[in-house]
């Protein structure tokens, strides 16, 4: 696992450099160029020039790109044009809320989803299976926005449970946990269905039983360890869907993350902070693949890693 | 094939995602001809009626006919979809083909950028695609092309990399077939059955993307119908006339329920072991 | 089975404690508004504040000479009396003695005259100029004694005091803006109710109650100013009880939130009138008959009742029938073959299509709206899109973020991105002279942007020399006059597809109370109390 784990980690070097550079491409890319966007509609040609000199986009590409990125390495991500504070400040007063929501929508679909997905394996064909089946077709199906919007109704609106919108305590994190984490349970369900499944008709296990072990320890502590492996894929797989979804499900529910500031900053026009939360985002999605690739080792005895 | 294709049909789940996706195909492709009304003729007089005989899901906020509106939005953001992966394999096709088929210091440049590019969350893509360029049809297709693209290219290469070295594939190269001619007539006809399973996958991803922006006002712009539009434009009207709602969310609801259904039957018959899910 | 049971019900109460905790005393007042405050400085070189959250936190911050009520009444506030000379050219004001700012700047006669000059200088004000230039230069204000000014104009101003009650005439504290400069936009102090407290722009603005005010203890501790620009949300927090007051509220949603048992829905004619301009560089706009052809080509009545469910009105001047110097000048009935006539002699017939060509060329244009700002922005844009339709004209609508919208219209005239733009104004003064100043004066420069709102670049001699005489014009009945003439030129030129005066739509929990809803569509809190 050491080496292993040092060796991955030594990855994420040329990834970020990566990155780095596409969100440079990306962000260059614009028709006109950035200092039209910033300066907006309003602005005349000699304020345009004015300010791509003062962002230093009258330089030639290499040496802005050098600028990028030695930039990035001070942790300097421009200020924003909208909030005047360094983009920075504003992603450290960000991350908390989105991080929890994130969090807390991964905490859901583990308690949730591996418990149904086994008890679905462990007898295919029992009611409890095809609910949960049923049920995760349906999760599956339907939009973040559509079930949050739902859920606002009837949990907020009509039944007065919860707070309709806002950041705050936990009773803040409900809904949108529940409309951001639907699809994700629905499908590490499926998946810790089919991997017990699978699992259960292995050899090992079938030994295990013979040794007359008691079903429940034979489920939890040969069976159910294996089967990790694929649900720790799935949600590294969904990490992409997880964070894009907190774009969407923080504005409807105005849950002051990084998503809500996003969007905001959109329609702000606020280039900078734009740029700064979508690499922060681009780094989020890393980091979870990098503890997904770690915890293989950790769960999957018959993965070892030279 | 044929036969295990028609055994498969049999299998009620496979059978029913098909006649729903071919059911919204047909809306779409047909939709200028299936509309009882001109989806944007409004009545103003005759705003907000409830469903009748007249218009079987009522009308609208401006006295639109929805059922028109909804079938109108069918083929808006079918279109999206399907033009924004065609255009997604378009861009992938050659480079996962180049990829690995060559390998070497190529492969390893083009991964490295199709990796970093799927380090991008599709919808943080496509929100920073939509408010570098502007919101509307064009931006939202682009920003389904790019997120779908790098994990197709890697899927392609992965592919050719397990078929380029089959016998015959080897055969075929000891008679002297160029690289071309290996492409074009052993690989493309060996991968592309997994690729069509995989794009299925890959709609309904799509199809929440494209409908989110829609619903945060940065994806296709009224007045055309669109469902993600649709639900931002009439969310006041949840209390009052849920219909309004109640149409396009179920229209999302049952296409991208009808996709899931044939594409996890699709990649049951070709790839059981596939476990990426777009 | 047991454990997991108890185990379930820790875990909802942990989940649902924050919230009903929520419930204290000391509650803040939360305000939930469709756009986002960003800056709350009076004056200012650049167009900061967004309409109108901005001004409503200013009318917390600032106190102004004089104020309006809620009737639009003229009442003492940092002036406690005024007179005016006999030639209506000086107006001499008595101040409120043991006002201190909110930095400790003690209120005087040296800190309104800094105030004033301020704003009257077009070098540190550039904004709602037609109301502080009329004042003249900054040698116009001088000082009596410690609490005693005295203002002397060129010419009689008969709106000085709508001048001063207006959003721009908060007076702001000397000293922070002589040490904050640009920065004060953004940390404003002044005498008001309640004190800047934080802002981050685009999330709220927190307000502290200001202990030393000199109208009594203010009701709250803290009052939240919180930018929600969906409606839908709006309306939940507001059922949920989570914000006191909200704004901006679609006309469908009116009698859902009247059948409310705690929630009271204000709703009062404004004075805001709505068009849309019509981009008048545009050649195929030059021609007058055009544009009444469109006007004619609108049937208002239906757009009123089922987009605004009754909440507007037809408007018959370019000023809301509420505003000073209001009468009525005409109507353009509905009427699609007296548009086609005009648009036909105008040398539009339509094509083998349906849209209409004249010299080859089809007659296409592009609708700039913002989204959710104005009210029913984008659905009266959608009706109008199909009026134009209906007489043959290809609209296309070009949606823009609210906090965009305005850099369009503020641009030089060969900058325009458009052809026609919806556009309400809002005469905060309460004033129809300052109306017609602001969209229809001839603008001083073509090559900058609109002095004031003139984006149509509309220009008419005989309005800007009318315009001028209302100004100086102290009596109400001839002013009035003056300005009825202005109002029927202008409605005849038709730089606007006239259509509606909106009502204000406000709602807040009941047990709120003194919440006041001005026709100026401001809500102002100061006065509020549990």
């Amino acid at each position: 696992m050491g080496p292993f784990a040092l060796r991955r980690l030594l990855l994420l070097l040329p990834q970020a450099l990566g990155i780095a550079t596409l969100i440079f491409v990306l962000f260059r890319l614009v028709p006109g160029d950035p200092a039209t966007i910033v300066a907006g509609p309003g602005a005349t040609q000699p304020q345009i020039e004015a300010l791509r000199r003062e962002l230093g986009l009258d330089r030639p590409l290499w040496a802005q790109y050098a600028r990028f990125l030695g930039d990035l390495t001070r942790g300097d991500l421009g200020t924003s044009l909208s909030l005047r504070q360094p983009v920075t400040q504003v992603l450290a007063a960000r991350l908390a809320p989105s991080a929890a929501l994130m969090a807390a929508s991964l905490l859901l679909t583990v308690a949730l989803a591996v418990p149904a997905g086994v008890a679905a394996a462990v007898r295919p064909h029992s009611t409890t299976a095809q609910v949960v089946m049923g049920v995760s077709v349906l999760a599956l199906s339907i939009p973040n926005f559509l079930l949050g919007m739902i859920l606002m109704h009837y949990l907020s609106v009509r039944w007065r449970l919860l707070p309709a919108a806002g950041t705050g305590g936990l009773a803040f994190l409900v809904m949108p946990t529940l409309a951001i984490a639907a699809r994700l349970v629905a499908l590490v369900s499926r998946t810790t269905r089919a991997s017990v499944m699978e699992v259960l008709g292995e050899d090992f296990v079938r030994t295990a039983r013979a040794k007359g072990l008691a079903p429940r320890v034979v489920l939890y502590r040969h069976a159910l360890r294996p089967a990790l492996v694929p649900i720790i894929t799935m949600i590294g797989l969904q990490a992409g869907y997880l964070l894009g979804g907190s774009i969407v499900v923080e504005t409807l529910f105005a849950y002051q993350g990084l998503g809500q500031a996003m969007i905001t900053a959109v329609s702000l026009r606020d280039y900078f902070l734009v740029q700064g939360i979508t690499l922060l985002y681009v780094v989020g999605f890393l980091l979870v693949n990098l503890v997904v690739d770690l915890s293989y080792a950790a769960f999957d005895p018959r993965i070892r890693y030279a | 094939m044929r036969r295990r294709l028609r055994r498969l049909l049999r299998v009620p789940a496979m059978a029913g995602g098909a006649a729903l996706v071919a059911v919204y195909l047909t809306a779409g492709l047909l939709a200028p001809w299936l509309v009882p009304y001109d989806p944007d003729e409004q009545d103003l007089m005759a705003a907000l009626q409830p469903p009748s005989r007249a218009h079987w899901l009522g009308t609208d906020d401006l006295g639109r006919d929805l059922a028109s509106r909804v079938i109108a939005a069918a083929r808006v953001d079918l279109a999206v979809v399907v033009v924004g992966i065609l255009l997604a394999v378009v861009i992938a096709a050659p480079v996962g083909l180049l990829a690995g088929f060559v390998g070497g210091r190529t492969d390893r440049v083009l991964m490295t950028v199709s990796d970093a590019a799927l380090t991008f969350p599709s919808l943080v893509l496509a929100v920073v695609l939509v408010s570098l360029f502007g919101a509307g049809l064009r931006s939202v297709i682009v920003a389904v092309a790019l997120t779908a693209a790098p994990a197709l290219a890697r899927l392609i290469r992965s592919l050719v990399l397990q078929t380029a070295h089959l016998e015959y594939v080897d055969a075929a190269r000891a008679l002297g077939a160029g690289p071309g001619r290996l492409i074009a007539r052993h690989v493309v006809p060996n991968i592309a059955g997994r690729v069509i399973v995989y794009t299925t996958l890959m709609g309904s991803y799509a199809m929440l993307t494209v409908t989110a922006l829609g619903f945060l006002g940065l994806g296709v712009q009224p007045p055309a119908a669109e469902w993600g539009n649709m639900l931002a434009t009439t969310r006041t009207y949840l209390a009052t006339a849920p219909w309004l709602l109640a149409a396009p969310g179920a229209a999302i609801i049952g296409f991208i329920f009808g996709l899931n259904l044939l594409g996890d039957a699709l990649r049951d018959l070709f790839d059981p072991k596939l476990l990426w899910r777009p | 089975m047991k454990t997991r049971l108890a185990i379930a019900v820790i875990v909802a109460a942990t989940l649902l404690w924050p919230y009903a905790a929520g419930a204290q005393t000391d509650r803040p007042l939360v305000y939930a508004q469709n756009v986002p405050v960003t800056a709350m400085d009076t004056a200012g070189t650049t167009i900061g504040t967004v309409y109108p959250a901005g001004y409503e936190a200013m009318f917390l911050i600032y106190d102004n000479l004089v104020a309006f009520n809620d009737k639009m009444e003229l009442v003492p506030q940092l002036a406690t009396e005024w007179t005016v000379s006999q030639d209506g050219r000086t107006w001499t004001f008595r101040l409120r003695r043991n006002v201190t700012f909110h930095d400790g700047t003690p209120f005087n006669a040296d800190a309104a005259i800094f105030h004033l000059q301020r704003q009257i200088d077009p070098q540190t004000n550039r904004a709602n100029r037609p109301l502080w230039d009329p004042l003249g230069g900054a040698g116009t204000v001088r000082k009596i004694d410690d609490f005693t000014i005295a203002i002397t104009t060129e010419k009689p101003y008969g709106p000085l005091l709508n001048t001063l009650a207006h959003g721009s005439g908060g007076v702001v504290s000397p000293t922070a803006v002589r040490r904050l400069g640009e920065g004060f936009a953004r940390a404003p102090v002044g005498t008001g109710p309640y004190a800047f407290e934080r802002l981050e722009t685009g999330t709220e603005l927190v307000l502290r109650r200001n202990d030393a005010y000199w109208g009594g203890r203010p009701a709250y501790s803290r009052v939240v100013m919180r930018h929600v620009p969906d409606p839908t949300t709006r309306i939940a927090l507001l059922q949920s009880g989570q914000v006191d007051v909200i704004n901006l509220i679609p006309p469908e949603n009116v009698a859902q939130l009247q059948g409310h048992p705690n929630i009271d829905v204000i709703t009062r004619p404004a004075l805001r009138t709505f068009g849309f301009a019509f981009n008048l560089n545009r050649r195929q706009f030059q021609d007058v008959r055009v544009r009444q052809a469109f006007n004619y080509a609108v049937n208002r009545g239906p757009v009123i009742k089922a987009i605004f469910k009754d909440f507007a009105t037809p408007i018959d001047s370019p000023i809301s029938p509420n505003a000073v110097g209001y009468v009525p000048v005409g109507t353009y009935p509905y009427d699609v073959d007296r548009a086609r006539t005009l648009l036909g002699e105008a040398g539009w017939r339509p094509g083998p299509d349906g849209v209409l060509r004249k010299d080859g060329q089809a007659f296409e244009i592009t609708l700039l709206t913002p989204i959710g700002l104005l009210p029913k922005d984008i659905e009266v844009t959608q009706a109008f899109q199909n009026f134009l339709r209906v007489i043959g004209v290809r609209a296309t609508i070009n949606r823009v973020e609210p906090a965009a919208f305005w850099d369009f219209l503020r641009v030089p005239p060969d900058r325009l991105q458009w052809d026609m733009v919806l556009f309400g104004f809002n005469p905060s003064n309460g004033d129809g002279g300052y109306h017609l100043t602001s969209l229809f004066e001839s603008n001083p420069t073509r090559t900058g942007p609109p002095k004031v709102w003139n984006f149509t670049w509309y220009s008419n001699p005989r309005v800007d020399q009318l315009l001028g005489q209302a100004d100086a014009t102290v009596d109400a009945a001839r002013r009035r006059q003056l300005l009825g003439e202005v109002a029927r030129i202008v409605w005849n030129d038709a730089p606007y597809v006239w259509l509606y005066a909106e009502n204000v739509i406000v709602a807040k929990r009941k047990e709120v109370k003194n919440v006041e809803v001005l026709p100026v569509i401001f809500t102002i809190l100061r006065n509020a109390r549990p």
